[in-house]
């Protein structure tokens, strides 16, 4: 049930060179459980704090994810670029990983976020 | 001239005076305050007394070596504890219902059948009305393909519980939507095979069909009887977006009534012995009918009765007296409720049990503070002595507050103990300790917000709180916004934080920040207000409080931001004139005793 066409939502941009299908599923899970929307567009681009910026700036939500090489993150469209909100590495727990997802969705909802660094992803 | 200093040795402050004595001139230089060293009226003091007397000094510009008295209050050791006995409680035995607020459940609707493991679901149970059990060892994606499965095969599957966060990712993937509730924490608690029947609201609403007995007893055909039975259920389920009730053949919610033993007064004239658990009213009532009372105790085993053995026990030791010759003189009793983890519960539910706050107070008439006067005077090389009562000089130093006139009490909140004092027109003056202050406030936050942490509750009384309402911006407890430049921590995020020193401390507990501002300042008006009024109360000379003309609120409780606000407000109902002090027009509350003692120096 992905809403790739939709327009508002999450924008989540991911390096060409990743599968996204696998493990890093976990954070689009972690979105779609909290009831929000998010659009997939792939790049060509390999940071993923660029990605992240961009996509945040470019959502109608003010909330992007950019899923690089080698790291995921987080932003809210008025972040500085090299302030992400979250950032984790790929190989992280999946429980982490499902947290980015759920964290960007509550950063809509304003609910609090999961630290996964406190509570170990719960 | 010479110079003199007053200082007040307090639980929790060392404060001095340092003053300029000409003849029968007396003019206030400067003043000293630090945390009071050991507990108050024992040698520790000693060491904070010498830092109070150097900050006095250095403010001053003056050189010890021109000291030539020092004035130390005479004080009655007033110390104070508090305890908690919860007097009801609630059980479910068998597990026979889960009520909590997972933030995502999934569908909605109503769902009733059999309880099944995912697993153990096959086509045997086709035509079967069943709801699924998702432990946490199925992911979400196997969960929805089996339920699509089965539910083509022809089982009817109404409902599903979900031992993780995944009931919205479940329901997204079904091909028949069903009600399913999610984040079930004992989960293996659930009783399997027996009829079960599972609610989910819409978003913005409540259920409707568990939290109605009638509604329970139509999806599970009960008599008018079973019934009965079933009320505390429904009654435990209101206000909740999702439920599951199960039907066991023993299971049942109970709520009881916990034996919290009972309290004895023992008054100069009448002796009254109170059950704990009728109440606060009934034991505040028997202490005004036995006033004054000679000694307060409560039974072995029980939390009163065991807190009012350590209070006797700790002025025992301070005063190098036997136990049984310290009397307990005052009570303050309150009601509250407190959240309680259901026994029994498999979703950690909480339920709201009536609990009773106590504060004991004790005094013991002597201290060695000549003990005290002594071991300085050899430190000092100066002449130290025991000055006034310490009410007295309290007096004698509120009445150094702007605006103010005798007849005047003084109301000092401490931490342990409220402590009052009345000047008449003519001089005469009175006082009184009761039990129940600063601490007393803090247990209540801590146990009403179910907290189980005395420091972060003590933040809680002492500090404003704030909304954090998006990355840059918070919403203060009065409404008014405030905006930051940097981001704010994510940890702060949506949260209701403790706006303390400059500092956010966020919150872990899920209630409105309207609660938790109303449980901070009913605790101040059930400790500081209500205790006032008995105060006045006891030191008017008349027994009414509309006798006194000004009431001046010293001591660490006055500095609160808003209960000095709270007392002045009730009092002005009396005409009474009521506010915080303002020593010497400086001070603030501080420092009273400390200026009494040096305004009250006479030469000779």
């Amino acid at each position: 049930m992905r809403r790739e066409k939709e327009e508002i939502g999450i924008n989540i941009f991911y390096s060409s060179k990743i599968d996204i299908s696998g493990k890093l599923s976990n954070i689009l899970w972690g979105i779609e459980e909290e009831e929000i929307p998010y659009i997939l567009i792939q790049s060509e681009d390999i940071d993923a704090k660029k990605m992240g910026s961009i996509a945040s700036k470019s959502s109608k939500l003010g909330v992007g994810i950019g899923i690089g090489e080698k790291e995921v993150t987080l932003y809210q469209e008025k972040l500085e670029m090299d302030k992400p909100l979250f950032r984790y590495d790929l190989d992280s727990d999946e429980s982490i990983l499902r947290a980015v997802g759920v964290n960007g969705a509550r950063l809509i909802k304003g609910n609090p976020f999961i630290i996964p660094e406190m509570t170990g992803g719960k | 001239m010479k110079l003199i200093v007053g200082i007040d040795i307090g639980n929790a402050t060392t404060e001095s005076t340092l003053a300029e004595v000409n003849g029968r001139d007396i003019n206030v230089l400067s003043s000293g305050i630090v945390k009071t060293t050991g507990i108050k009226g024992t040698k520790e003091n000693v060491k904070g007394v010498f830092a109070s007397l150097q900050k006095a000094f250095q403010s001053a510009g003056r050189d010890m070596s021109e000291l030539s008295m020092v004035r130390i209050n005479e004080a009655a050791p007033v110390i104070g504890d508090v305890a908690m006995e919860t007097i009801t409680e609630t059980i479910i035995t068998e597990s026979t219902m889960i009520g909590h607020n997972p933030t995502t459940p999934g569908g909605a609707g109503i769902g009733v059948g059999i309880s099944v493991l995912i697993e153990n679901i096959d086509e045997r149970l086709s035509g079967e009305d069943i709801i699924a059990l998702i432990s946490k060892d199925t992911d979400f994606q196997n969960a929805a393909k089996k339920i699509n499965e089965m539910t083509a095969r022809g089982v009817n599957i109404k409902g599903a519980v979900v031992q993780k966060d995944d009931a919205v990712l479940i329901n997204n993937r079904l091909n028949k939507k069903i009600p399913i509730v999610d984040e079930v924490l004992y989960f293996e608690k659930i009783p399997i095979n027996m009829l079960t029947a599972l609610e989910v609201a819409e978003k913005g609403k409540v259920i409707s069909m568990l939290s109605n007995p009638y509604g329970i007893a139509t999806l599970f055909k009960l008599n008018s009887e079973e019934t009965k039975m079933i009320v505390p259920i429904s009654r435990a389920l209101i206000g909740n977006r999702s439920a599951v009730v199960i039907k066991t053949p023993k299971g049942d919610v109970k709520s009881r009534i916990i034996p919290a033993g009972k309290i004895h007064i023992a008054g100069m004239s009448k002796n009254r012995e109170i059950e704990v658990d009728k109440g606060a009213e009934p034991i505040m009532e028997a202490l005004e009918i036995c006033f004054p009372v000679n000694d307060i105790w409560g039974e072995t085993g029980t939390n009163a009765g065991g807190m009012l053995e350590k209070v006797r026990i700790v002025m025992a030791q301070l005063t190098d007296q036997d136990p049984k010759d310290i009397k307990i003189q005052d009570l303050l009793a309150v009601n509250t409720f407190v959240p309680k983890k259901v026994k029994g519960g498999i979703a950690e539910e909480f339920s709201m049990e009536n609990a009773i706050g106590l504060a004991a107070m004790v005094k013991a008439d002597r201290l060695q503070m000549e003990r005290i006067a002594l071991d300085l005077q050899e430190k000092l090389g100066k002449n130290v002595v025991v000055g006034g009562v310490e009410a007295e000089m309290a007096i004698i130093g509120a009445l150094t507050t702007p605006g103010t006139n005798k007849p005047l009490a003084i109301i000092d909140m401490g931490a342990g103990s409220t402590d009052a004092s009345v000047i008449t027109r003519e001089g005469r003056i009175s006082s009184c300790h009761l039990a129940g202050a600063g601490n007393m406030v803090t247990m209540l936050i801590d146990k009403e917000l179910g907290l189980e942490n005395f420091d972060l509750a003590e933040d809680i009384k002492k500090y404003p709180l704030a909304k954090v309402e998006s990355l840059f911006h918070i919403r203060h407890e009065d409404g008014s916004v405030e905006f930051f430049e940097e981001t704010l921590d994510p940890r702060t995020f949506a949260r209701v934080v403790i706006l303390k020193e400059g500092k956010m401390i966020p919150l872990d507990i899920d209630e409105p920040i309207e609660k938790i501002k109303r449980v901070r300042r009913d605790a101040k008006e059930k400790v500081f207000v209500v205790n006032a009024i008995r105060a006045l109360k006891k030191v008017s000379p008349s027994g009414n409080i509309r006798d006194i003309d000004h009431v001046v609120l010293v001591g660490g409780s006055a500095l609160d931001f808003e209960v000095p606000q709270m007392v002045t407000d009730k009092l002005s109902y009396y005409g009474v004139v009521a506010g915080r002090g303002n020593i010497r027009g400086i001070e603030g509350p501080r420092n009273a005793v400390a200026t009494g003692l040096a305004l009250s120096y006479e030469e000779g």
